[in-house]
């Protein structure tokens, strides 16, 4: 469960986020939407810890954060690896870093999840030898091995063609499934926020604050049935986007 | 092999200009390479095996204390930019002294020995490698520290896991370059105070005119920085494989 309340950051004298309040229940996923620099990265570096000095309250499980203490799984945008660690002793990292001693049924799950997700044969590769899509999948890869208490993706999709995008959704919302950990899943897609999120939360900024959080009858359904609602919702979600760019 | 095979071929080519130029000469200053291979057979193991096992072990002894000294203090400079404040401004004003100025005084307070010569090596060559080390650390985009840091990693965990790897390819390359430098260094520290070492077969030669063994002692300082360069190729081949 994450709690966010009151939530300030500033960049020197720079107000990037202002009273922001969040909550994603256990086993929820919120896909937050919002103009581009209205702070979302912003938001989830404060929730990986990577940011640590900020005004307000920021509970995990209802304990306030801190890296060392949760686990915390992180997706960003340019995937996170470290160039110099092959697939595997990357996809192995956070549990490296976490428990120091790598067990064999770590080894057996982390092999299952990359096998999983469309990876078995690459693992001695380093990841200048992969394709975008192939390394974005080593950091969900990695994100779901070391089992953690939050997951938090910035934008993980954006930079994929359409059609591995809509793989790596899907892949994504398996393996996610499967493991249901409360998520917060940055995007700028409102097609994505409705396809992810069981909630979406739309942002404005900066500072950035949080607009409104509705409620996503469509999580997980590729093919919609009830096109009129889905269309109208879009709508209302886009409307609300270009509302505050205005 | 295809690697060995370069190396050979351009050695050849070497020996064929350099063939060419001592006929064109026709000096004693410029002896033919057959002549000076010749020589070099006969007497390397007799004459200067010994002056090249301690100059190479001068030259390897002072590259490790420059690169341990230097890859520390260069990090912590790189990483703790307190550190940095304290340290830049003493680096800065030592490293454009010519420290080549004060061997007669690291002579007179570490002896004629060992110490006094590596100690100069050490003191030329260790800037290069904490303004690299520095400056490669500070040049880590930062975004490569988050997911540690997310993941609640201490600073060691930090240096092992990227600061170290971020900065090999570019300690090697200082490595490289302060190599040249060591070599340089200890041959005009090899002139003083000892009878032992590449510095003091080459000039020793020369003084007795005899410019075949003279040119056997520089192809063989020379073959000692191939040696060196090698090694870190090795070593980068290794560390750093994950650049190619
Ligand atoms: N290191 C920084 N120093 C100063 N200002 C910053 C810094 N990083 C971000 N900002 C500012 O803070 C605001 C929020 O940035 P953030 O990266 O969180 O936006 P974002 O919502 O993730 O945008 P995008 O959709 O483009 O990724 C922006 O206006 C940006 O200019
Ligand atoms: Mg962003």
């Amino acid at each position: 469960m994450i709690k966010v309340r009151n939530l300030g950051v500033y960049y020197d004298k720079f107000k990037a986020l202002s009273g922001l309040n969040l909550e994603v229940e256990k086993g929820g996923i919120v896909a937050v939407i919002g103009p581009s620099g209205c702070g979302k990265t912003t938001l989830l570096y404060v929730l990986a810890g990577i940011i640590n000095k900020f005004e307000g309250e920021v509970l995990i499980n209802d304990a306030p954060i801190d890296p060392r203490r949760h686990r915390i799984g992180l997706v960003l945008q340019d995937y996170g690896l470290l160039p110099w660690k092959r697939v595997f002793e990357n996809a192995l990292l956070g549990l490296k870093v976490k428990k120091k001693v790598i067990e064999k049924k770590d080894k057996e799950y982390a092999e299952y999840i990359l096998a999983r997700v469309g990876l078995s044969g690459l693992f001695k590769r380093y990841p200048g030898e992969l394709s975008g899509g192939q390394k974005q999948r080593v950091a969900i890869a990695r994100a779901f091995i070391m089992k953690p208490d939050i997951l938090l993706l910035d934008e993980p999709f954006s930079a994929l063609d359409a059609i591995t995008r809509e793989e790596m959704q899907d892949l994504f919302l398996d393996v996610w499934k499967s493991d249901s950990v409360s998520t917060v899943f940055v995007t700028h897609s409102t097609e994505e926020a409705m396809y992810l999120g069981k909630k979406i939360t739309v942002m404005t900024g900066p500072p950035g604050r949080i607009v409104t959080t509705i409620d996503n009858p469509f999580f997980g359904e590729r093919e919609v049935k009830d096109t009129e609602h889905y269309i109208s919702m879009q709508l209302k979600l886009k409307k609300l986007l270009k509302g505050i760019q205005k | 092999m295809r690697n060995s095979f370069r190396y050979v071929l351009i050695f050849l080519l070497i020996f064929v200009l350099w063939q060419a130029g001592s006929v064109a000469l026709k000096n004693p200053i410029l002896p033919s390479p057959a002549a000076v291979f010749c020589n070099l057979k006969e007497i390397f193991f007799s004459k200067i095996a010994i002056h090249a096992a301690l100059s190479l072990s001068r030259i390897a002894l002072g590259l490790a204390v420059s690169v341990l000294a230097g890859s520390i203090l260069g990090l912590l400079m790189g990483f703790y930019p307190p550190v940095d404040r304290f340290l830049s401004p003493i680096v800065y004003f030592t490293y454009p002294i010519p420290k080549i100025a004060l061997l007669p005084i690291v002579m007179i307070l570490l002896g004629l020995g060992e110490a006094s010569k590596i100690t100069i090596i050490v003191i030329i060559t260790v800037f290069q490698i904490i303004i690299t080390v520095r400056d490669s650390v500070k040049n880590i985009p930062k975004e490569m520290f988050y997911s540690l840091k997310s993941l609640g990693a201490n600073d060691a965990t930090i240096f092992k896991e990227v600061i170290l790897p971020a900065t090999m390819p570019e300690l090697l390359t200082a490595v490289r370059l302060s190599t040249g430098t060591a070599i340089s260094v200890l041959f005009f520290t090899e002139n003083f105070g000892t009878t032992h070492g590449m510095g003091y077969f080459i000039m020793d030669s020369w003084m007795r005119v005899n410019y075949i063994d003279m040119y056997s002692g520089i192809l063989v300082l020379g073959g000692i920085g191939l040696l060196i360069f090698l090694a870190v190729d090795a070593f980068d081949m290794i560390f750093c494989r994950w650049k190619r």
